[in-house]
């Protein structure tokens, strides 16, 4: 069983017009540990309400999410059941979510408290230059250095204050944070997309060591496509509420099987492009409060058929451990512009 | 050819506690008339400051010298009552953040024709038929119901459209647009690319395209400067600079990118972050972050020199041609 399961779950929320928004309609994602699960879509189809149930931030309307196999609790008004403190969450403004009046160090130990400190015999978390360099210290104080150390800052950081440091520092210093509860899964919710190019890069490289050296699974959410694919071993795509392909990274770029996967893919422009424009996708995403009969993405699919603005197409998995939601790729379909159907790839 | 606008030893500085803080040193350029002019860079590298000063946004207590030619003025010496007359009519910008640049209380038919109402003294009718054909040609569906509505009944894409028809309504000869599609989904920011290149096609418009982002640029603009830490670093043809690109900051912004198409190219960052404008480092401001500095580069400014016409770079290192630059002339 994977580290963080999330089944079917729903998302709803009360609008002011009185009318539910479905943010997330039916959707389930597994992480395994040291796996990165790149989660994209467009702004409003309900990623960042995904992460957020993912760690218990906000409750699902409809669904579960299971942590190392048990069920997970909402997040109360005072604080985590002490086995969730290992389910750990980055957010995208690194200074929103950091106090600007606090020490980074004052701020990272946050976590070792809540953990009681357990992170310390966790050999593999220590790089053993730090580990010697600051043997003297307080033990606590120590591991907050060896945490800056980890995500690439220099231990004095500890006493400096969020707005004493760039961008790309904060967010290291917000992952530094997460990683003082010794967690075995971290939900990203567009960590990189404040930064800039060069910085950014360091940071996707950060995200890749730390699941690789510390068997850590993440959840990474982005608009971004192509950071993701950089980074993610697996990639879901996400469409208006539901999840429209999943597949291993790598296959999804060498043949995308949903039409929208190949839009987003299609859209993102080439630095040696040379004057092609990429391509844009037709008409907006709707409203998530009156989605679209039958398929979800038909009104803007350029090869949506009948059955399209009537079914609602289901996910379907193939052996080749891809998952995909379109019925292009049911028995049947009209067309194959997108390669093969399900029914060929089957053995 | 004459350019459209020539700017020429732009230097920018703001008040610090320490004295002037130079933001822009000494940069110079030309737009043609029906190109897009792209500028790339990171945060802080004086990007935004350079196209604001060219409007005469800058914030009061700025210093600007140097000479921005546009039209045969010189747009930093326009008197208040010239510079009303070309902001707006023949000079127009598009920003990055449509939500906060349209008011939220007005219809969109009132911020959209306001300006015609002004600069071209049409009525009431004259204008309204003007702003339906502008909405049409960015292609807002339903334009005059969409003229009726608030900035806050559209989405982020269709707002960015609505600013940039609201920037083309009195024809300008140029367009500011500064990060017009960093805050848009890419699917919307394809379309409002299209758009771009469709209006300097057919109008002979003329576009600074201010971005981050240099695959943008590859995919749109015809010519590129790249800018770092208030200095022009490389400039030239776009396909020229970014597929044989010479100077190691553009080398490494680069190379930092993810690559959609090629295979598992690793991502290969630059080290450190962006100098901001109050801690830039002596010399070539860009040698504490480069694999190739000198120790000349810590002392010296690299003068941006010509290789061929129309192409300039700012490194005496010049690590990827592995030889000194020829110079031009």
């Amino acid at each position: 069983m994977s580290v963080l399961d999330v089944r079917e779950v729903e998302v709803v929320y009360p609008r002011r017009d009185g009318v539910p928004v479905r943010a997330v309609a039916g959707a389930s994602l597994q992480v395994d540990a040291g796996e990165i699960v790149g989660l994209v879509g467009e702004t409003g189809c309900g990623k960042s309400s995904l992460a957020r149930v993912a760690v218990g931030l906000v409750r699902p309307y409809a669904g579960e999410v299971y942590f190392e196999g048990r069920p997970l609790h909402a997040l109360g008004q005072r604080s985590r059941a002490p086995g969730e403190v290992r389910l750990q969450m980055v957010f995208q403004n690194p200074y929103g979510s950091l106090n600007p009046r606090r020490r980074i160090g004052d701020q990272i130990a946050d976590g070792l408290r809540a953990t009681g400190d357990r992170t310390a015999r966790n050999p593999a978390a220590l790089p053993n230059a730090a580990a010697v360099a600051t043997r003297a210290m307080a033990p606590r104080r120590q591991r907050v250095a060896e945490l800056l150390e980890r995500v690439g800052l220099a231990a004095d950081t500890a006493d400096r204050h969020p707005h004493q440091l760039s961008g790309g520092q904060r967010q290291r210093v917000a992952i530094a944070r997460a990683l003082a509860a010794d967690p075995r899964i971290i939900v990203l919710d567009e960590p990189l997309s404040a930064l800039d190019a060069s910085v950014q890069a360091q940071v996707a490289n950060l995200l890749v060591e730390l699941a690789r050296d510390l068997g850590m699974g993440m959840l990474l959410i982005s608009h971004d496509l192509a950071i993701v694919r950089h980074v993610a071993h697996r990639t879901a795509v996400m469409y208006l509420g539901q999840i429209v392909e999943t597949a291993a990274t790598s296959q999804l770029w060498q043949a995308p099987r949903h039409p929208y996967t190949r839009a987003l893919m299609d859209a993102i422009p080439r630095t040696d492009s040379a004057g092609h424009l990429p391509e844009a996708l037709a008409g907006e995403i709707p409203d998530p409060a009156h989605p679209p009969v039958g398929c979800r993405f038909h009104p803007r699919c350029p090869y949506a058929f009948d059955r399209c603005r009537v079914d609602v197409p289901v996910l379907l998995h193939t052996p080749d451990e891809r998952a995909v939601a379109c019925w292009l790729h049911a028995p049947g379909a009209p067309v194959t512009v997108l390669g093969t159907t399900v029914e060929a790839i089957a053995p | 050819m004459t350019a459209l606008l020539e700017v020429d030893d732009l230097r920018i500085s703001l008040p610090g506690p320490d004295g002037p803080i130079s933001i822009v040193d000494g940069v110079d350029f030309e737009v043609q008339l029906g190109q897009v002019f792209g500028l790339a860079g990171e945060s802080g590298c004086g990007k935004t400051i350079t196209a604001l000063s060219l409007l005469r946004l800058l914030p009061p207590r700025a210093q600007a010298s140097g000479h921005a030619i546009f039209d045969g003025r010189d747009l930093l010496a326009l008197s208040a009552a010239e510079l009303r007359a070309v902001r707006g009519r023949k000079l127009a910008m598009v920003f990055q953040d449509p939500t906060s640049s349209l008011h939220p209380m007005l219809t969109i038919e009132h911020q959209l024709t306001e300006h015609m109402l002004v600069h071209l003294r049409m009525d009431r009718r004259q204008a309204h038929r003007r702003a339906l054909g502008l909405l049409e040609e960015v292609r807002i569906p339903d334009p005059e119901s969409a003229l009726r509505g608030y900035p806050h009944q559209f989405s982020g894409g269709m707002r960015q459209r609505i600013q940039i028809a609201m920037a083309l309504a009195c024809e300008p000869s140029l367009l500011i647009a500064d990060e017009p599609t960093t805050a848009l989904d890419v699917t919307v920011q394809a379309g409002i690319l299209r758009l771009l290149d469709r209006l300097c096609r057919t109008s002979g418009l003329a576009v600074i395209l201010i971005t981050h982002d240099l695959g943008v640029l590859s995919a749109v603009s015809d010519t590129v400067a790249v800018m770092y830490a208030g200095r022009l670093v490389e400039t030239g043809p776009t396909s020229d600079v970014l597929q044989h690109s010479r100077h190691p900051y553009t080398r490494g912004l680069l190379d930092s990118l993810p690559h959609p198409q090629a295979a598992d190219l690793p991502l290969v960052p630059i080290r450190g972050s962006p100098a901001t404008p109050s801690e830039r480092p002596g010399g070539c401001a860009f040698h504490p972050r480069c694999g190739f500095a000198l120790a000349a580069c810590q002392r010296e400014v690299p003068a941006l020199i010509e290789l061929t016409p129309g192409r300039r770079m700012a490194c005496p290192v010049d690590p990827l041609a592995l030889r000194e630059p020829e110079l031009v002339g």
